[in-house]
């Protein structure tokens, strides 16, 4: 029975944990900034599978910034080590623009340094989501789902200019979970008939057997 | 718009937020399946990219310790392909890849902060990589006769 309920339990979270949403990115304008021009080709063909149609290249900060004054661009996939000073960088200097129209575009850091300095300062500078380098495609579909249907309002300080960082995973549906204000596993009320023993025993040795 | 202390909360509705979640659309499991059918397609070419990178990182690293090469320059030019294969091998399914790349990244890293170049261990590295070359190899050779 104990197994059983972990079970339900398990999938449960993983239902919440993993966006169910579709997204439609048709019509959005991408833009890849990456030196890595093989990067940025594996990256435009996972988005055009997701639905994107129109995606941009760009190989340092400075193609950045003509692409941004050139064309519309909805949404910023920026690497971390992009010449000449790195992504964090630029993401600083778009958010600090004042006048920019771009001040408030999503950004992603793609980066394959995870540290937690490294991603702390990446949250510091005004990026919405980080990804791990080399990218997995669940993991980029996960993180423009987050950033898609999660949106955060920005704060406007005297320091920082960027997405609210004080944001956390609210935990479990029901509120169980490990930390303090949480309920207890045990409240996990048991769904349908309950199965006996000899039924679980059966089921097991099946398994075994194969 | 509210007051958090020293900072102003505003709230932000972007072009992106407000077409993304337009109806329509492509699913998650959807959307993941063809991504990876996709990089699957990609990989004969994928093999003939990884063998100009691997031809440029063995260049670029010179063959013993006589050699007059700058080190500064060799090891930012090694730098740049490593990182490269790094960072594609396990989106293009070669963990082994990108783990023998990671690995020469970090030596490199350390080099440049300044230990003495350990080039028996960037051998082992790059011998790692020619390996894992061998299996990209062969999975695009299984992928050419199964099409």
């Amino acid at each position: 029975m104990i197994l059983l309920s972990v079970t339900v339990f398990e999938d449960r979270v993983a239902d919440t944990a993993m966006p169910r949403e579709h997204l439609n990115l048709h019509g959005l304008n991408f833009l890849i900034a990456d030196s890595n021009s093989y990067f940025c080709m594996i990256c435009q063909s996972i988005l055009r599978s997701f639905g994107a149609t129109k995606i941009y290249e760009a190989r340092s900060a400075m193609d950045v910034n003509r692409t941004l004054v050139e064309q519309r661009i909805d949404f910023l996939l920026c690497d971390s080590n992009l010449p000449p000073e790195g992504g964090l960088r630029l993401t600083h200097e778009i958010r600090g623009s004042v006048s920019s129209e771009y001040r408030t575009i999503p950004i992603l850091i793609l980066t394959s340094d995870t540290r937690i300095n490294t991603i702390n300062a990446a949250r510091d500078a005004g990026a919405n989501m980080v990804v791990a380098k080399p990218v997995s495609v669940s993991s980029l579909y996960n993180r423009l789902a987050w950033v898609a249907f999660h949106p955060r309002s920005f704060v406007d300080a005297p320091t920082y200019f960027g997405p609210d960082r004080r944001f956390k995973i609210e935990g479990y549906p029901t509120g169980v979970g490990r930390r303090k204000g949480d309920n207890d596993e045990s409240v996990v009320e048991e769904g349908g008939q309950a199965m006996g023993q000899d039924d679980i025993d059966s089921l097991l040795n099946l398994a075994r057997k194969g | 718009m509210t007051n958090a202390g020293d900072g102003t909360i505003i709230p932000v509705s972007t072009r992106f937020h407000s077409l993304v979640t337009r109806p329509g659309g492509v699913s998650r499991e959807q959307a993941i399946q063809s991504a990876e059918a996709h990089l699957g397609t990609m990989q004969p070419q994928f093999a003939d990219w990884l063998d100009r990178q691997l031809e440029l990182l063995i260049s670029a690293i010179p063959s013993g310790q006589t050699e007059a090469t700058s080190e500064d320059k060799w090891l930012a030019a090694a730098h740049v392909h490593c990182r490269a294969m790094r960072d594609v091998g396990a989106t293009m399914g070669f963990e082994l890849l990108t783990f023998a790349a990671n690995n020469l990244c970090d030596i490199i890293d350390i080099v440049q902060a300044g230990v003495d170049c350990p080039f028996d261990a960037i051998e082992n590295q790059v011998n790692a990589l020619l390996l894992a070359r061998k299996e990209v190899a062969r999975a695009s050779l299984t992928d050419a006769r199964r099409t």
